[in-house]
């Protein structure tokens, strides 16, 4: 889904940042804030992104963010090219005490393996020592509350996304209790502390699915990247740092207890390689309404320049087709705007190859921001011809915690 | 660790005449009353506890002052247990590990460990037999090091906690506490965890011989 205003989503020195010594580390233990590297450098209110793991000085493989803040990671940080999404239910029987009990645990072995450090158990510590910008994000489904006896808490956006004609929904691939969003700069990174944080959870959780997905490790291109139908996807996002804040954050007394969470959906879109190649560059270039080679707007301009939907040919026709993808994905309101953190997926079954986007999408109220643009697309996007939504979720991202405390803590104590 | 080293100056009245070994785990209430109680001990134990925790918040399990005696606060912080943690398990028995660190120019020797939930508790070491299979057996103490370091970790010397009489289960907290030779006890908090690993100290069989071996070591030594 390409929106329709270029902007950045980093900005403002107020982005979370890398941690990279003790004393920042200390710091933003002690008080709860996030302090670091690059908001003590960087205070000039820049499109660029500001924590862009190519500008900074620390090589990848030492790349370190502080999990205790207000807000969890993995959300407003550069997208790592390695992440694996795991979906898991509580077990028959397991109620609130338990949910307890794992937040715990998952708290504790995600603030030491984002430091280095292996969670206690840890066999392989060894694994753990380079953290490669590590982010390990937890959050709750719909169906967690009642089996926890939370429905009081749960966020009135907190339910499962509607139906949509084109979905063809494996469910395999649908919903889940909680969500675990592991990713980083190296795959060994991520496959670590996806065993260490399953390792621990066993008697609680039972796996319901997981997604792995990557990046162009290769290229730093901020928040965009490319797809394998060669698509430049992930240009336009909202300045989460600046203006849009609102749009991915919640904020205070939306919902009591949950500032700071965000809420993310995730759609596992099937992408149909083999039709794909049947397409020629011009149907390719129409369908999407961007240029193939650098991604932008067919009606001119760069890659960040807005896309002119109202533009004709000299036949009077729309040179942005009425169902090209940027047009039907274009916000019709301000608030129809999320951040998109996607990751390819290309895996084999068999002889064959499954291929797709692992669509993740932040927001402060997908009822509002996605759903809408979903329902626009649903209805009309020549991109449908080639793609078809496989799998489908919607997690609510729990706001961060300081340490000595726990992820839902403010949910789960007395 | 900055949290783990506040911990060090909590005051927990109820522990007075022992000295409390307390995991940072999980309370607010608890770290909100450790900033009022901010005391030179306070900086005495930050500054040893820098010397020796790593940066996980809660990789440390620190002494604790008896309120009514702050005097002691410097003592108290001789022996701390980094990456504390009890193996979790619904009977029978089980294990706790860590590293202990002494921060004083004296041995200490840990001679006993007791638990509420373990009718059973005995230090143990692992050795290899002359076939070379892992044997456990009892000991009569752990001597941690001046300024040094003593390891407790699966498949090498632990506290062993057998004779379960309820269930320890991961995600909560298990309170152990360890007794030096003069008398000095140790009360340690210290978080629950799954772990498949250890399985050589659980071994039904193997327990039974070492039971039968511990009692009567026991025998002999009394």
């Amino acid at each position: 889904m390409i929106p329709s205003r270029p902007q950045s989503p980093g900005a403002g020195p107020g982005r979370r940042t890398l941690i990279g010594g003790g004393l920042a580390s200390l710091a933003a233990a002690g008080a709860g804030v996030v302090v670091g590297r690059e908001s003590l450098g960087d205070q000039s209110a820049s499109s660029e992104l500001s924590n862009s793991a190519q500008d900074s000085p620390v090589p990848a493989g030492e790349l370190k963010y502080e999990f205790y803040a207000d807000r969890q990671t993995g959300v407003a940080e550069e997208p790592q090219p390695y992440a694996t999404l795991i979906a898991l239910d509580l077990k028959d029987g397991a109620g609130r005490e338990e949910l307890q009990r794992l937040m715990r645990i998952w708290t504790d072995d995600s603030a030491r393996l984002m430091s280095g450090a292996g969670p206690l158990t840890d066999q392989e510590p060894e694994l753990a020592k380079r953290t490669s910008g590590l982010t390990i994000t937890v959050g709750w489904g719909p169906t967690l509350f009642a089996k926890a006896e939370l429905e009081e808490v749960q966020p009135t956006w907190a339910k499962p996304l509607p139906a949509f004609d084109k979905d063809s929904l494996d469910p395999a691939y649908v919903g889940g209790d909680l969500v675990l969003q592991i990713a980083a700069h190296s795959p060994m990174t991520v496959a670590h502390a996806q065993q260490e944080l399953i390792n621990g959870a066993e008697t609680l959780v039972d796996i319901r699915w997981i997604q792995t997905g990557f990046r162009e490790p290769m290229e730093r291109n901020g928040w965009s990247m490319r797809n394998l139908f060669g698509q430049v996807d992930g240009t336009v996002q909202p300045v989460i740092d600046g203006m849009d804040s609102g749009l991915v954050w919640q904020e205070e007394g939306q919902e009591p207890g949950w500032d700071n969470a965000t809420a993310m959906v995730i759609r596992r879109i099937a992408m149909d390689m083999a039709s794909w190649e049947r397409a020629d560059r011009p149907a390719r270039e129409n369908a999407i309404g961007r240029d193939l080679s650098d991604g932008a707007p067919i009606t001119g301009g760069g890659a960040d320049a807005n896309a002119d939907l109202e533009a004709t040919n000299d036949l009077g026709l729309r040179v942005i087709n009425p169902a090209a993808h940027i047009r039907r994905a274009a916000a019709v309101e301000p608030h129809q705007r999320f951040l998109r953190r996607p990751y390819q997926f290309h895996e084999s079954v068999g002889t064959q190859m499954q291929t797709g986007l692992i669509f993740i999408a932040f927001q402060t109220d997908p009822v509002r921001q996605f759903v809408p643009v979903q329902q626009r697309l649903d209805e009309a996007d020549l991109l449908n011809i080639w793609t078809q939504a496989v799998g489908s979720a919607l997690f609510a991202i729990l706001p961060g915690v300081a340490p000595g405390g726990y992820l839902g803590e403010q949910f789960l104590e007395g | 660790m900055l949290f783990a080293a506040l911990f060090a100056a909590s005051s927990v009245a109820q522990f007075t005449g022992v000295r409390r070994l307390r995991a940072p785990t999980f309370s607010k209430e608890i770290m909100n009353r450790t900033f009022a109680t901010l005391t030179t001990a306070t900086l005495l134990a930050f500054s040893l506890a820098a010397c020796s925790t790593d940066d996980a918040e809660t990789a440390s399990t620190e002494a604790v002052a008896p309120e009514t005696d702050m005097s002691t606060a410097g003592m108290d912080a001789a022996l701390t247990l980094e990456d504390g943690w009890v193996k979790s398990a619904d009977e029978g028995m089980t294990g706790a590990f860590g590293t202990l660190t002494n921060h004083t120019a004296e041995d200490i020797e840990i001679v006993s460990v007791e638990a509420d939930f373990a009718d059973m508790p005995q230090l143990h070491e692992t050795v290899t037999d002359s076939a070379g299979a892992s044997q456990m057996q009892q000991v009569d103490g752990f001597v941690v090091p001046a300024e040094g370091t003593y390891e407790l970790a699966p498949g090498g010397d632990h506290l062993m906690l057998m004779g379960l009489n309820e269930a320890v289960e991961s995600g909560t907290t298990a309170d152990v506490t360890l007794v030096a030779d003069d008398g000095t006890e140790w009360l340690l908090e210290l978080p629950v965890r799954e772990f498949d690993g250890a399985e050589e100290t659980y071994d039904e069989g193997q327990s039974e011989m070492n039971m039968d071996m511990d009692s009567d070591e026991m025998t002999s030594d009394q």
